[in-house]
């Protein structure tokens, strides 16, 4: 189900009024930008257009789907990542909030803390010891992971 | 005012809402990566002890630590989290190198899934995968009894020692319920409207099994010994079933068949006590007749039946089928031989009975060429209908223009046909001259031929 936060502002609207010859209503998003808006707007359409191409042929879909995916993800940065995840979440957009945070989870997996730091902006907030304390609990998670 | 702007953008990701941080750590493929997020920030080491979801599976541990430090981390873990007090969804615990013995900390650790009213448990012990090869059920854990829960929703239990009389009043609300390879008490019976799926498969000491659930859609039993009783009669919304090795008898089966009338697919593997059976059934779209030895006929009535798959090792029963024209047949016959000729007069009508099939694959194990020949000559009339044709040989295939033409004349309409055999050698000499001689066939018949080499 795409946009249900959407959905339901029409379905409440429908109850309440009689609308008439009304063809455009002005729904208020206040938690959303425009930009993260536009491309939300542009993945649920596309997704919808590829889904009516295939309709037959569910591998087709899911193979168009993801080369789109990944194209969208290059042009994408990180911090548009949250917002989107933020815009997605107040939408009732289920699938593109799955999307978006499968993503987030593909950059981080595997990369050292330094890395993932450096691409949400983070800065470590621990008091001195309390992080080293960390790194040895755990030092056995830190094995394997990508050099930076 | 720049400034602001900038540290605005930045740290969102620790402003994110709890629940989306878990869902992003969902997605996280390994538990080493969830471990690290607790590393990056205080904030986010809080929400990573708020994750609901635990797995402590030893298998992935085993490289790193031995099985004591496994158990010994699982339990520092649990402590930390003690503290928060949050509701645990899903809790997976894997232990391969366990001895039997019961050990506090892992007796520990479901309790406090339990405490934290858990939603979904998973609990195996013992190398899985060795215990179904060889069926042998190894050292089993027992589950220790204080599993007074009505929060799970989702149970599978693996390996382990436990009495049914003590689980079943925690299952109120249980939707889908795995017991494998257990010791349990001799008597299975629930009565329950939210359960939809159960799988009791290879449980020592399983005699009766008795389910009241309207609610129930699939449902599998398998077992060693075969010797189980079991009652399904009530479960009105059984979609699926599976048995394997159960001694269902023949009455057992028309009787239940009348009264599941939303069936839709039935395999029957190894139910060696099955004489004569009589399926007739308006929904059932897929059945399996496998390994029934003892089987000498049956007939089935089964107007939306899509696929049937059958495979015998002895002797070929008398089968009559009434089924769909889009069916699918997948036959595997052993012991269909010239010197037997009752069995070859069954084969002979049953395939005739696939006049209006679409797809068959044959594998005939025993079957020579001069067998299939006196098929074809008895075949009143070819199988017309038949678009794709499957036939595996496990003898020589020296004389594969001879098998194409036979098979060709047998189904003359086809589409596709492939060709499997056993042995490498002549296939190469064959595939020339046999290309050659299927380029003058229809235009849109397509030969597909390989072998496999089975040691």
């Amino acid at each position: 189900m795409k946009f249900c936060a959407v959905k339901q502002y029409f379905d409440d609207e429908n109850n309440n009024n009689i609308t008439s010859g009304a063809s455009t209503t002005m729904i208020p998003l206040p938690n959303v930008e425009s930009h993260p808006l536009a491309i939300l707007i542009t993945y649920c359409k596309k997704h919808l257009k590829i889904k009516a191409n295939n309709a037959d042929n569910k591998k087709e879909t899911e193979k168009e789907m993801e080369q789109y995916e990944q194209e969208l993800l290059k042009k994408v940065m990180p911090q548009e990542l949250t917002e989107l995840i933020l815009a997605a979440n107040y939408l009732n957009f289920k699938e593109a909030l799955d999307f978006f945070c499968r993503a987030v989870a593909s950059a981080i997996q595997n990369k050292s803390i330094e890395f993932v730091r450096k691409f949400f902006g983070l800065e470590s907030d621990f008091e001195l010891g309390e992080e080293e304390k960390l790194r040895e609990e755990f030092a056995w998670s830190f094995e394997g992971v990508d050099e930076d | 005012m720049e400034k602001d702007g900038v540290e605005e953008a930045f740290d969102r990701f620790s402003n994110l809402p709890v629940p989306i941080i878990h869902r992003i750590m969902s997605f996280l493929p390994t538990t080493k990566d969830v471990t690290r997020v607790a590393v990056l920030s205080k904030t986010l080491n809080s929400v990573c002890h708020s994750y609901p979801i635990l797995d402590f599976d030893q298998r992935s541990w085993k490289k790193i630590m031995g099985f004591d430090s496994f158990l010994d981390f699982m339990q520092k873990s649990l402590q930390h989290r003690r503290e928060s007090n949050i509701d645990i969804e899903i809790f997976k615990l894997c232990v391969i190198d366990h001895d039997g013995k019961s050990d506090q900390r892992i007796d520990e650790s479901i309790r406090f899934a339990i405490e934290h009213n858990v939603k979904e448990l998973d609990l195996r012990f013992g190398d899985y995968w060795i215990r179904s090869r060889y069926k042998c059920y190894g050292q089993l854990y027992t589950l220790p009894k204080t599993i007074t829960t009505k929060s799970i929703v989702v149970l599978n239990l693996v390996g382990l020692a436990f009495k049914f009389e003590d689980l079943i009043p925690s299952l109120n609300l249980v939707e889908h319920l795995s017991i494998e390879l257990c010791s349990v008490s001799s008597n299975f019976t629930i009565s329950s409207s939210k359960l939809k799926t159960l799988e009791l498969q290879n449980c020592k000491g399983l005699k009766t099994i008795v389910v009241d659930a309207v609610n129930l859609q699939y449902f599998s039993h398998s077992t060693f010994t075969g010797s189980s009783e079991i009652s399904l009669g009530d479960c009105k919304s059984l979609k699926y079933v599976k048995l394997d090795n159960t001694a269902i008898t023949d009455d057992w089966l028309k009787n239940h068949l009348s009264k599941l009338l939303l069936l839709e697919s039935l395999i029957l593997k190894s139910c060696k006590i099955l004489g004569e059976i009589d399926i007739c059934h308006q929904k059932l779209k897929h059945l399996a007749l496998l390994n029934c030895d003892k089987l000498v006929k049956a007939k089935i009535e089964a107007p939306n039946l899509v696929s049937f798959y059958f495979y015998n090792k002895s002797r070929f029963p008398v089968i009559t089928l009434q089924c769909s024209s889009q069916i699918y047949a997948d036959l595997i016959l052993f012991g269909i031989s010239p010197t037997n000729d009752e069995q070859f007069m069954n084969f002979k009508n049953f395939l005739g009975s696939f006049s209006h099939c679409k797809s068959l694959s044959l594998t005939l194990p025993d079957m020579e060429l001069s067998l299939l020949e006196e098929l074809r000559n008895a075949l009143r009339s070819p199988l017309l209908s038949l678009k794709h044709l499957r036939v595996q040989l496990f003898s020589s295939s020296r004389s594969l223009p001879e098998l194409l033409d036979i098979l060709l004349c047998l189904s003359p309409y086809l589409e596709t046909m492939c060709i499997t055999s056993k042995y490498k050698e002549n296939f190469e000499e064959v595939v020339f001259p046999l290309l050659f001689f299927c380029s003058f066939l229809g235009p849109s018949l397509i030969v597909l031929m390989y072998f496999s080499l089975v040691s």
